[in-house]
């Protein structure tokens, strides 16, 4: 009688507790599903990006991602607290106010200015840094920058890209109303210039402070193209409106900065890692490359250029940059000869000397790897190097069975006993190391005839 | 009647010489015969005997090998006699290593050995494909 009193005050017990726990759901108001709009990539907040990457605290030493109060000053830094006062996201397109834009175009010809008068625009901004450009800055071409004027034809105005910013060295094509046409969608029928100009301009902060905002949202241009976007253009009460006679000769195309430039090699990477490198980049790496004095210059540069032709699925072209690597700049990092030597296995028993050689050099370099890395690139190499010296007795056989000379038997020896010693350190080494030896104690009898060789006996 | 002694002195004299050639011929031919896996012979394939230091090569055109003795390195010879239980490691490059065991008979020693091939490939679990570094630490100032 004890005990079912005793089973029936547990089920009570246990259900009451069910019901007393919540789920995640109950909780979304503290711990909401996305605390970033745009994910949980980065934030900003009080106008300071959080991301996982490097912040600043107050007094601006360098602080972890993760930190939530300052090492130093024991203040909270931006990332204290995500989870507050999320800033609203309405779904609309908020696009800040247009840049004030000059205009040049002769008043004469309102109807087709794009067309008639169209002068060169070149819009670099003379000093290095992130002035603005303004479409009555001309400045000379410099470096590797190219101008792109649209097919002849010039625009008179020339809107900032990426948030206003141009870099030197770079060149403005337009792109908005495809340069070759040089026709923007309104000017059949100009209507006012907030309704007609083609403007980037960075959208405006949140005003809340602490608020959240959209990853971005500072710095994203966002380009009105058409009249939905651009009824949300606001422009701001001080900017003086050019006269009626001038507004039909602003042609509203947004620029494309073609940088083509190299000097900041650093910039250069994230497009390298997605292999999107222009090709006046890459010639500009290549002359880098070419004209660099020292070694570690030189290796950089090719890093980043094989890097983008690995990305860009070019094995070809990475190949050979590899090589070149390898053999002319530096072939000290065990990771690069591994993979070179992955990629020349692939490719064949044509590859095979190639694949010893770089297998070599990598396992000389190998102490870079640490654990399970270690392991796996070690194995895999003794692995590699032994198939390979396979493939090349069995090449040296073979072509010794058909015609056999004294050269012939000499090449079967050496490459019985190059397979013969590899197969031995693969075996060596899968024992030690707690890998699978059945194939490598094989490939080791097979060359060397005997068991014992292998056994160390 | 001197000539006739002669030959038949000459015929006695050269049948003595000859015992040990016949001698020889007492052993029983063993032939091997090395194919892969799909019948074909192997002309890269060797054939040795434990206690031997040379390998002995088939014949390139149809794979087999035949002999009656052979030579072992103190210098004795070993030949096939009927009953007698023969080891030998049959391997070619790019194939397994076998070791088979054979019991002579009087007649038709003929034995066909299939070589496995040997694949060794690296897995996919055994490549990691590793990341081209850029070659130098991140800037703690960003990209600029």
């Amino acid at each position: 009688m004890h005990k079912l009193t005793l089973v029936l005050a547990m089920l009570t017990g246990l259900a009451a507790t069910s019901t007393a726990y919540a789920g995640w759901g109950d909780f979304e108001a503290a711990f909401p599903t996305l605390p970033c709009q745009d994910g949980w990539a980065s934030c900003i907040q009080g106008g300071q990006v959080v991301s996982p990457e490097l912040g600043r605290d107050r007094q601006g030493n360098p602080t972890p991602g993760d930190m939530r109060v300052a090492w130093f000053d024991l203040q909270a830094t931006a990332a204290f607290s995500p989870f507050v006062d999320l800033s609203p996201y309405t779904g609309e397109a908020r696009v800040a106010k247009a840049e004030p834009v000059p205009v040049a175009a002769p008043a004469a010809q309102p109807s087709r200015p794009a067309a008639t008068s169209r002068p060169a625009a070149d819009v670099t901004p003379p000093s290095r840094g992130t002035q603005l450009a303004r479409a009555e800055e001309p400045v000379p071409n410099r470096g590797n920058s190219m101008v792109r004027p649209g097919s002849g034809t010039a625009e008179p105005v020339a809107a900032p890209h990426e948030g206003g910013m141009t870099r030197p060295g770079s060149s403005v094509r337009p792109s908005g109303a495809e340069a070759g046409t040089a026709e923007p969608a309104g000017v059949a029928a100009p209507p006012p210039v907030e309704s007609t100009a083609r403007t980037e301009a960075p959208v405006e902060a949140p005003a809340a402070t602490g608020g959240m905002t959209r990853p971005g949202a500072l710095t994203r241009p966002v380009a009105a193209e058409g009249t939905d976007a651009v009824a949300a253009v606001e422009a701001p009460a001080a900017t003086p409106e050019p006269p009626a006679a001038l507004i039909s000769a602003v042609t509203p195309a947004a620029p494309v900065v073609v940088d083509d430039s190299c000097d900041n090699i650093v910039k250069l990477e994230p497009s390298a890692m997605m292999g999107k490198l222009s090709d006046g980049q890459t010639a500009c790496l290549e002359a880098s490359f070419a004209a660099a004095g020292k070694q570690t210059d030189k290796d950089r540069i090719s890093r980043v250029l094989m890097t983008n032709a690995y990305s860009k699925g070019d094995q070809q072209e990475w190949a050979k940059l590899m090589k070149r690597h390898l053999e002319d700049v530096d072939q000290s990092d065990p990771d690069l000869c591994y993979k070179y030597a992955l990629y020349l296995n692939k490719r064949g028993a044509s590859r095979a000397y190639g694949v010893i050689k770089w297998s070599n050099v990598a396992l000389e370099n190998r102490t870079v790897w640490t654990g399970d890395t270690y392991t796996t690139r070690v194995y895999s190499l003794y692995k590699l190097r032994a198939a390979a010296s396979q493939t090349l007795w069995q090449a040296a056989e073979e072509k010794n069975a058909v015609n056999p000379t004294d050269e012939t038997k000499g090449q079967v020896s050496e490459a019985r006993n190059q397979t013969k010693v590899y197969a031995r350190e693969w075996y060596e080494y899968a024992k030690a190391a707690g890998k699978d030896t059945t194939k490598a104690l094989q490939l080791c009898v097979s060359a060397a005839g005997t068991a014992e060789y292998c056994e160390g006996q | 009647m001197m000539n006739l002694w002669k030959t038949i002195a000459l015929s006695v004299g050269l049948m003595t010489l000859s015992a040990p050639a016949l001698a020889g011929d007492l052993g029983l031919d063993v032939t091997i015969v090395v194919v892969d896996q799909a019948g074909a012979p192997i002309p890269t394939a060797v054939i040795r005997h434990p206690a031997e230091a040379d390998r002995h090569r088939v014949n390139t055109s149809n794979g087999e090998w035949t002999t009656d003795v052979l030579y072992l390195p103190d210098g004795s010879e070993l030949i096939f006699e009927k009953g007698m239980d023969l080891t030998l490691e049959i391997s070619a490059p790019g194939y397994v290593t076998q070791k088979i065991s054979y019991q002579i008979r009087k007649r038709k020693n003929r034995a066909t050995v299939q070589l496995e091939k040997m694949s060794v490939i690296l897995e996919d679990d055994e490549m990691d494909d590793p990341v081209i570094q850029f070659g130098r630490d991140k800037p703690i100032d960003g990209a600029e």
